[in-house]
């Protein structure tokens, strides 16, 4: 195979390529504010009830020792196939490591800085939102990097139950036994996972106080 | 200004007590020292002031109002409170961290700003140098220094401090005694400083409370107390001083 040919096999799948790039994102974009929007409650949530600590971080953790095909295939009963279940399964995925850094980096909030925020008068959720949520954001950050980078792996995997994205590439390279089919959906991916994370890395450089 | 009527605080339902009946009266302007040894009970006495802890029993008046009848954080916001280590926030700048209470109370930003510049300069740090760092950047000295100035910003009546030079090394610890005694002349506040140094309560105090195992030994002047100690415990405290320089010198002479 020499270059020229595939420069062509590019060109011509190029609108194509792009359009399953954008499918891959919104899977994991979705999955993980999802993920996000609920994870970083429940991590405070958890933080706060010592009760519950056990059974929701339990959960979660069960939740990544599946095997993501496996649970692709539990989901379809229940949700059909398409985007649906590809997302509910991407957000399960993601809920793990948002929530326990959450959780984590809640608990690493100097004790110093908590009793100076109770002894000073602060209210509770005055502590929570200006003191123990900027302290443990570099934490949370690093547990959304996470969960991205995760997502956009399994993410190939929900070809299968028709969610698009680049793994339906993969797929029919796999079932055509072409190896440059294959490629085009598995280097763009690997690519793609290297960039959210060099991107949120960055992001975290920014927002993180301990940097400064 | 601050009565601590017959108060108790017990943890585990009154097996043991952190501190056993203990009234105290603390007068306008002055700085009343609470002496004694770890565990003692003097950090408990002090955290019932502003109601970081409350009593089990008994009960504890600021201007003659039983603080059990007021919101704990508006309380807390009107109370100067210094820690032991410090408990600067991290994430905030020096000018931050000092005017965190006028912010909390909704005090304007250049107000705010303004009265930070102030009391660094007080504590006798530039502003201009030093109002944008982070406490990570500053000196363990100088950390404390923002940390007395934070508990002023709101220009409370009454100011806690909680062995608030204990982690200082002794120069360091020489000059913040210097400045507090200094700073003391200037701001006309009601000071309950919790110590073990005995030479620090005799130095800043105004009238010491010597405390052991929960129970008040004695209130007086340092001159009371060096010179007629009410209890044994009393006597030995102020003795060992004495009898260690007496030790040292024997030892340099042989």
């Amino acid at each position: 195979m020499n270059e020229e040919a595939i420069a062509a096999f590019i060109v011509e799948r190029w609108h194509e390529l792009w359009q399953k790039v954008l499918e891959h994102l919104t899977l994991t974009g979705i999955s993980t504010g999802i993920a996000v929007s609920t994870g970083i409650p429940c991590g405070v949530w958890v933080y706060r009830t010592p009760r519950i600590r056990g059974t929701v971080l339990g959960f979660t953790g069960v939740v990544q020792t599946l095997p993501s095909l496996a649970v692709l295939a539990l989901l379809l009963p229940l949700f059909g196939i398409g985007m649906k279940p590809a997302i509910v399964a991407l957000t399960l995925y993601a809920l793990l490591p948002i929530v326990r850094n959450t959780y984590t980096g809640l608990t690493e909030v100097p004790a110093s800085a908590r009793e100076a925020a109770m002894g000073v008068g602060f209210t509770e959720m005055q502590q929570l939102f200006m003191v123990e949520l900027p302290l443990a954001l570099p934490f949370m950050i690093a547990g959304i990097r996470t969960a991205a980078v995760i997502s956009v792996g399994i993410a190939t995997l929900c070809s299968f139950i028709g969610a698009g994205g680049l793994g339906d590439f993969i797929n029919r390279g796999l079932a055509m036994n072409n190896a440059r089919l294959l490629l085009l959906g598995a280097i763009p991916a690997g690519v793609l996972a290297l960039l959210l994370d060099a991107a949120i890395g960055l992001l975290a450089r920014r927002l993180s106080w301990k940097e400064r | 200004m601050i009565r601590l009527e017959n108060i108790s605080k017990t943890f585990d339902g009154g097996a043991t007590f952190a501190v056993r009946e203990l009234s105290l009266e603390v007068a306008p302007g002055e700085t009343f020292i609470l002496l004694g040894s770890s565990g003692c009970g003097k950090t408990t006495t002090l955290k019932m002031i502003n109601r970081l802890i409350d009593p089990s029993s008994g009960r504890v008046c600021i201007k003659g109002n039983d603080i059990r009848n007021e919101d704990p954080v508006e309380l807390r916001r009107s109370i100067g409170y210094v820690f032991q280590d410090v408990g600067l926030f991290p994430h905030m700048t020096v000018e931050a961290n000092i005017s965190i209470v006028l912010r909390l109370k909704g005090i304007r930003p250049e107000l705010r700003r303004k009265r930070a510049h102030e009391l660094l300069e007080l504590m006798g740090l530039d502003p201009d140098e030093h109002a944008g760092r982070y406490p990570v950047e500053l000196s363990g000295g100088q950390q404390q220094r923002v940390g007395v100035a934070r508990a002023l910003a709101a220009d409370p009546d009454i100011l806690l401090m909680d062995e608030p030079f204990g982690a200082v090394d002794a120069l360091t610890r020489d000059s913040l005694q210097q400045e507090l005694l200094r700073i003391r002349k200037e701001v006309e506040t009601t000071i309950v400083f919790v110590t073990h140094d005995i030479f620090e309560a005799l130095l800043l105090g105004h009238r010491i409370g010597v405390m052991d195992n929960g129970t008040m030994q004695q209130v007086g002047s340092r001159k009371e107390i060096l010179q007629q100690p009410a209890t044994g415990f009393v006597r030995d405290l102020f003795e060992t001083p004495r009898s260690r320089m007496k030790d040292l010198t024997a030892r340099l002479d042989a």
